[in-house]
Order: C-alpha cells, then structure tokens, then sequence
C-alpha cells in the first residue's frame, strides 16, 4: 500500500520531506517572517537584474536601429547630437555642407562603406502628431541608410521620394496618403515607418533634403517662424562602415581633417550613454548588495534562534534514532523549501511588475526599454532562483550543523553549550 | 536470570560548570541481565539521569566504556550510536516530549522512520494498534498541544516501544501524572517488560515505584549501590 496523505506519510512511513512541512507549518510566524524576507530580496534582485539586461538589451538595439558606426557633427553640438540619436530629444543645429565637407571625400575613405547627411529642424506642435516639438529630418533618398529599411507602407513604386513627400515615424499619428503643412509648405505623407522603440525614427517627419531646403526657402515668405538654415549646411553625416572597416581609426581621421567637426564612434557613445544610464541601476544595486548582506545576517539569527528554541524537539528526534545527517538534512529541507517558495514568487511577481511599470519606466528613463527575450529572462530567473537558494540555505548551515553535531543529552536539555562532553 | 545484557565498567561522567568540573557520576561497574528490571533511586542531582543516558548512547562519557550486548556502543561512530538508539532503545523521558507540529499518529511513526522495518512492516497499523492499547486510538490525528498531561504521556510511552526495543530506559515516567495514570503507565511498562522479555531500567525518586523492581539501586553523588530493603 502506497499512499500520501496530509499527515506526511507514504506507504505507511512518515516521511523526512513531510515532517520538514509540517514543521513549516507548525511554525508559521518564523516561516512568514523569513519568506517576506527572501520574497523581497528575490523579487527586487531580480526586478533590478531584469531592468540592467533591458537597458542594456535597448542600447544595443538603438544601435543596430540607427544603422551607422560613425556620426560627424559640429564640435560645439556634440551633446545634443547625442540627445537627438540615442534619447530622442527635438533638436536643431548646422554646419556647413557640401562645400566644405564633401561627402563624396568621407566615402572614398577605407572601410566606409556608405555616407548620408542629415538636416534637421524642429516644427511647432503638430495636431497631426502625438509629441510636442515634431523633429523635421531632411534625409538624402539617395545615399540614405538609416530612414528607408524602416519603411513599412509606401504608396506608389516610384524609385525616388519627391521632394513634396514626407515619410513619418510610427509616433506620428497622421496616416499615409494624409498632408501636412511644416513651415507654410505642404508634404504628401507617402510612407510610414516600422515602430523601433528609438523616438528619433519614431517620432520624426523624413523628408527629402531638396524638400527641406525649399521649406527653409519658402518659411521667410510663408510661415510665422523663419528657419535660419544656409543653403548649403548640414546637421550631420551618418556613416556606416564595412564589415572590416575601424570605425576608430575613421573617426580620428575625419577629426583631423576637419578640426571643427566631432565624429562620434556610435558603439563608444552608446556605451558611454549606457553606462550613464546605467549609474542609477548601480547605484541601486550596491544598496541592494548591502541590503542582501544584511538580510543574510538576519535570516542567520532568526535560524539560529528557531533552531535553538527546537533543540528540545531535536533531541528527541535523535535519541529516537535520527542521525546528524538527519537532523541537518531536516533544517536545511525546511529552509530550502522556505527560500525555495519566496524566490520563486519573488520572482513572479518581479517580472508582473516590470512588465506592468515597464510603460512608466521607459518615461522615467527617457529610453526606449526593451526587456530581454523569454530565454535571456528564463536565465536570469533560473540564477536569481539558485542565488535566493544559497542565501537562504547558507545562513542556517551553521546552526544547523551545531545541533546535528550536539549530543542528544544537551539537546533534550535545553542546554546551550553545544557539544559539552568531555571537560 | 540470563547473561548479562549491559556491562558498564568505569563510567565516569564530568562537565564544565563555570570554569569548574562537576563530576555527574563516577566509578560506575554495573552489570544488567537480558530481560532484568531494574530501579535507579536518588535525590536530585545524584546523577540518575546521566547514568540513564550514557546507557542509553544519548551522552558520551568522559571515561569508561558500555556493552551491550558484548558492544562497546562508544566504540563506533556517531552513525553507530544513532542506530543503536533506533533498533535497540526506547526511551520515555520525564516530560512528555512529543513533537508539536506533528499529530500524535506522526510521532508515533517516527521510530520506523529512523530504523524501518524494525517494528514490523506496516508500522501505521502497529503505531494504531500501539495507540489502542494505551486507549487513545481516537486521538490519533491530532496534535499534542490537544492532549492532557496524562495522555501526553501514554503517547510518549506508546512510541519508545514501537520499534520493539530490547532496552527500555524510563526516566521518571509517572513524575507528573496522578496516582490513577501513575498506574496505567507503569503497568503498560511493566507488560511490555514481561511479555516481550526487554530489559527495564526505571530511574524514579518514589519508593513505591522502585519496589516494584526486580533488582533496586541507589545513587549517591555520582555513585552507585544496592537500595537498602
């Protein structure tokens, strides 16, 4: 006859896995107390492991998503450049263009594979859009790489946009085949972009550059605010390297022949822009690593005094028969269960909460947050798991291994002194 | 009167107290047949119960050696001394000392648990059976903080003897029951005792209780001798 029943026998034995259950229940202040404790310090390291691997998974992305190694800028402009591409923010600036920075010089460089330059302007707010300020791109259809591989609709196959025609970031709530009128000139809506999650691509108007200089044109006769852009000038020049190509060594390169110019190596500026971003993160986690250490020391004591408050109960089990690897196996099941059942909800409810704040937080970090795939999270999981096990095992080994090791006579005496025995 | 079962020579036990040694018992020869029961009398602190423990393997001596059985129990390992509690001792202790998360059918399963098979192969229905005889079948699925002192106690008892020890060790047993449950409970011991040939060693401060004995010793400051008649 084989069965399991509440009482924590099987085929007619008590079971160690039942007794250490029951005990959990039995005790259920001591077991509430030190599963709040590890249900926190799980839930946080792995909210806060989870967040880390997003923003570094969104930073990579955002990468990928902009397409060039290399962005020259004008050297005083260097900060809000980096604004505009990684964080997204509406911004304007210029510097001469073709005439004294060919971009036809810059491709014939080793390694560069391709270069565009960009114009920027900034529009009022738009009915049509769901942001503020509207970042107006003038892109070149031509040379670009960065604008057209994220194009999801577009009316028409002609080969070329016109210069009347405008390609919009998902943000922009206007649809294709819609207008919209920047600085008096009017814009036939021809494309609409694939979402990135980078609000520069999303939340941006694509217009060709010849459209763009006739807006500028148009603006002192048409518009109420007056774009004072040169006919020649530029915002930047993305450049996308070959596989083999040294982004580095372009980059020193341009810089040295073009001193008022700063190109930006985009994976050094991703990673610097990471790491500031990250700083807050580090900074939680070094509290947290303090807190962790510190619950340590508490789940230690609260296992020491439990333990002790049981000797009596331990005693008896060995003078019943149990050996000190019993008892020890005993004390560790239960803890084991213990933090084994707070971590994994800890867990649980980590990763309902990110999911659900992770709207808010991608606000309150102003970067676009992706949070990691099912088996970079399933992993993350599994390691927060083992992590929480080994914090709440380790802090009662040694008490654990003190009463196992202690002679049943003290034990059953209540008596303190551990092994005792011999004087 | 068959060979002797326990062979004690030279017991001696000592702890540290305050930085001073205390000696609990000392220059212990005893000598207990198979199937003999004996009394242990003295006043508090005469070393009665470590006496009962070190022959029960719950306290190493500081000196000396036990046989049981031609054994030296001391002379194995830790393991050893735990197995020879669960196959060869049962013990009943001065307080009830029943496990409190567990139900009473539960503690009285535990012994199978650390030597399986020893009691029979189907422990549950020994351990009811067991529960029966002490006339507590009933109260078998609840806890021991449901219990009365009396019935605690006829728990207890009803546990050493579920793994069918051949050396039962009782420790004042009826210290804190009325006269009619004193009865019981020594009756049960004294059956177990007869029926199934156990060796019984009864350590108890009431002289009524240790006439009952085949054999009475008396213990004074450590050390041990016949009970005067």
């Amino acid at each position: 006859m084989s069965r399991q029943t509440d009482t924590g026998i099987v085929g007619g034995h008590v079971t160690s896995l039942g007794i250490a259950i029951k005990n959990l229940r039995g005790n259920m202040l001591r077991s509430l107390s030190l599963f709040l404790v590890m249900f926190v310090l799980s839930g946080t390291l792995f909210s806060i492991s989870l967040l880390y691997a997003g923003l570094m998974r969104s930073i990579e992305l955002s990468r990928q998503r902009l397409g060039a190694d290399i962005m020259v800028v004008p050297s005083a402009q260097v900060a809000q450049a980096r604004e505009i591409f990684l964080v997204g923010s509406a911004g304007s600036f210029t510097m001469p263009g073709a005439a004294s920075f060919p971009a036809d010089v810059v491709r014939s460089y080793e390694g560069v594979a391709a270069a565009t330059p960009q114009l920027f302007a900034v529009s009022a707010p738009l009915p049509c859009c769901s942001v503020a300020d509207t970042m107006i791109v003038g892109f070149d259809p031509e040379t670009d790489f960065v604008i057209t591989p994220w194009v999801r609709e577009r009316v028409g196959t002609r080969g070329r946009q016109a210069p009347d025609e405008a390609l919009v970031g998902a943000d922009i709530l206007a649809g294709v085949g819609g207008r919209l009128k920047l600085f008096g000139r009017e814009f036939l809506i021809v494309g609409k972009l694939d979402r990135t999650d980078l609000r520069y691509l999303d939340s941006g108007i694509f217009i060709p550059l010849e459209g763009v200089r006739s807006m500028v044109r148009e603006s002192k006769q048409k518009a109420l605010k007056t774009l004072a852009i040169g006919p020649d000038e530029i915002s930047c020049l993305l450049i996308r390297m070959t596989e083999t190509g040294n982004a580095e060594r372009t980059a020193l390169l341009i810089e040295h022949a073009y001193p008022d110019r700063k190109a930006l190596v985009v994976s050094q500026l991703v990673r610097t822009n990471g790491a500031s971003l990250a700083v807050p993160l580090k900074g939680m986690a070094v509290l947290f690593a303090l807190q962790w250490a510190a619950s340590l020391f508490l789940i230690g004591v609260v296992h020491a005094f439990s333990i002790d408050g049981r000797r009596i109960e331990l005693g008896i089990v060995k003078a019943l028969g149990a050996t000190d690897g019993y008892v020890r196996s005993l004390l560790l099941a239960e803890a084991a269960m213990l933090s084994g059942a707070a971590s994994v909800t800890g867990i649980g409810v980590g990763l309902l909460l990110v999911h659900v704040l992770a709207g808010h937080l991608r606000q309150a970090i102003d970067i676009p947050l992706q949070l990691p795939e099912v088996p970079e999270v399933a992993l993350l999981a599994a390691a927060v798991f083992v992590l929480s096990l080994a914090s709440g095992i380790l802090p009662s080994l040694y008490s654990a291994l003190r009463s196992s090791r202690t002679e049943p006579f003290y034990l059953i005496k209540g008596d303190t002194r551990g092994k005792g025995g011999r004087p | 009167m068959t060979a002797d079962h326990i062979i004690a020579r030279g017991l001696r036990k000592a702890f540290l107290s305050g930085g001073e040694e205390i000696t609990a018992i000392d220059r212990i020869d005893l000598a207990i047949g198979r199937g003999e029961f004996v009394s242990v009398s003295g006043h508090s602190g005469s070393g009665k119960t470590t006496l009962l423990s070190v022959l029960g393997g719950l306290l190493r001596p500081t000196s000396g050696t036990v046989l049981v059985n031609g054994e030296d129990i001391y002379g194995t390992s830790a393991d050893g001394l735990a197995r020879y509690r669960a196959r060869k001792v049962g013990f009943v202790f001065q307080s009830a000392s029943l496990l409190p998360a567990l139900t009473v059918l539960d503690n009285l399963l535990l012994p199978s648990l650390f030597a399986p098979g020893q009691g029979g192969d189907r422990p549950e229905e020994c351990a009811r059976a067991s529960l029966a005889a002490v006339g507590l079948l009933e109260k078998a699925d609840v806890f021991p903080s449901q219990l009365s002192g009396g019935e605690a106690k006829r728990v207890s008892l009803a546990r050493a003897l579920m793994n069918d020890p051949e050396l039962l060790l009782a420790d004042e047993p009826t210290g804190d029951l009325d006269e009619a449950a004193e009865e019981q409970v020594m009756a049960y011991l004294e059956r177990f005792h007869r029926d199934r040939g156990a060796t019984f060693i009864l350590v108890t401060h009431s002289p009524e209780l240790a006439a009952r004995a085949g054999r009475r010793l008396r213990m004074i400051r450590g050390m041990i001798g016949p009970a005067a008649e």
